[in-house]
């Protein structure tokens, strides 16, 4: 047997295994290749146990077995019905973990139980969305909120260290006299009269 | 004249029980698991036969098949979760068919307090601060969703074999703790796939 069938052998026997390892399920570190999608699967009871204790919680605030359906259902839908009931919907989990009202008492990161965030985003957000989100986040801000922080506009809106421009060029501050002059309304749009009063009424442009 | 005074009463006596005996079908049936608490005989609305002490059966001397004894009177699709537990096969201290699955009677005892000797029952009232969350919470949202209203049942003559509180994790894996505390607010940190 020459050198280059030796070679080709060892080669084949090589690939051989790493396929077969790749076709493995769980490695013998013990993590899991398979990642999970749904909500209900990234759900761990070990990680909430300790805290619904501690808040007075038992199985049944996540699971309520006593629900009843005063309406009259046909057999399809009240197993329906049922099902839905014994499933935590989005409020259940949101109360702690998106509450805009009453704030978050839990971690409130979308990605954290929703890894396909395109299944949660507004049909809206789609190409050129950048561009034109200002005219609904001016006509529904509260739309806006029921996702983001004001954090989050902030920080594009008032942020100067950025490398792209996102609202005002980078020579704004010297140029904007003519735009104010031009159109003073435009300015009021995002700001308020004291914004421009703070450097304004001081009687110089205290650079 | 006469006559006909006489066949009007009679008409009216053959009348009057005929009315009353309709009267009493409309009345609302007792509820046997209460009643059998007094009457030997209500037993057997389920049961072939009464078994004597210490006498067992695979089939509890039942009428119907195990979870179908019960379907005659309620509705499972009405009972949230109870398509998700019947017929599963498991291994628990809790009574099961004879197929060794679970059926109604795993975790409720159709028999109230007082019925069997030494047989201890639990109600299935809900913690308050639970009740006070799946008011507030939950039951608007299932309202919206579902349509229709959502009430929480009052649970009254419901009959666990176990309290509340630990039913469940008589059959769900007990979760063990680490020694360390840590706080719950920081589980995001330590969230791992």
């Amino acid at each position: 047997m020459d050198r280059k069938t030796i070679l080709i052998i060892t080669a084949a026997i090589f690939a051989l295994i790493g396929c077969g390892a790749q076709n493995k399920k769980d490695d013998s570190s013990g993590s899991k290749s398979q990642v999970p999608i749904g909500v209900r699967m990234n759900y761990s009871h070990e990680k909430h146990e300790k805290v619904m204790k501690k808040e007075g919680f038992d199985c049944y605030l996540c699971h309520p077995m006593n629900v009843e359906f005063k309406d009259e259902k046909s057999a399809e839908e009240m197993i329906k019905a049922s099902d839905k009931a014994f499933y935590p919907g989005k409020e259940t989990c949101h109360f702690c973990h998106f509450n805009p009202e009453a704030g978050n008492i839990a971690p409130g990161e979308c990605s954290l139980c929703h890894f396909d965030m395109a299944a949660i985003t507004p049909k809206n957000h789609n190409f050129n969305w950048m561009e034109k989100h200002a005219i609904f986040a001016k006509s529904d801000q509260e739309s806006c909120e029921n996702c983001h922080s004001p954090r989050f506009c902030e920080d594009c809106h008032k942020r100067r260290d950025l490398p792209t421009i996102m609202v005002h060029d980078r020579n704004f501050r010297f140029i904007h006299g003519i735009e104010a002059r031009a159109n003073p309304r435009k300015c009021g749009s995002c700001h308020e009269i004291t914004f421009c009063e703070t450097c304004h009424t001081k009687g110089a442009y205290d650079y | 004249m006469t006559i006909r005074y006489l066949l009007i009463a009679i008409l009216v006596m053959a009348l009057v029980p005929t009315l009353l005996l309709s009267d009493e079908s409309e009345e609302e049936e007792e509820n046997p698991h209460t009643a059998m608490v007094d009457d030997d005989f209500v037993c057997l609305d389920c049961h072939t036969e009464v078994p004597k002490e210490g006498e067992k059966s695979p089939t509890y001397f039942l009428v119907d098949a195990p979870s179908e004894n019960c379907l005659g009177c309620h509705d499972d699709a009405t009972h949230p979760g109870s398509k998700k537990h019947v017929g599963k096969e498991i291994k628990t201290g809790l009574p099961l068919d004879e197929n060794g699955k679970i059926a109604c009677f795993t975790c409720h005892d159709p028999h109230p307090a007082g019925v069997l000797e030494g047989r201890e029952v639990y109600g299935a009232e809900l913690g308050e601060r639970t009740a006070e969350f799946l008011r507030l919470v939950t039951l608007p949202a299932l309202r919206k969703e579902i349509g229709g209203e959502v009430e929480l049942d009052s649970a009254e003559s419901v009959y666990l074999r176990k309290p509340m509180n630990n039913i469940c994790s008589t059959c769900h894996e007990t979760i063990q703790f680490k020694e360390v505390y840590t706080p719950w607010y920081r589980y995001s940190e330590m969230f791992t796939y």
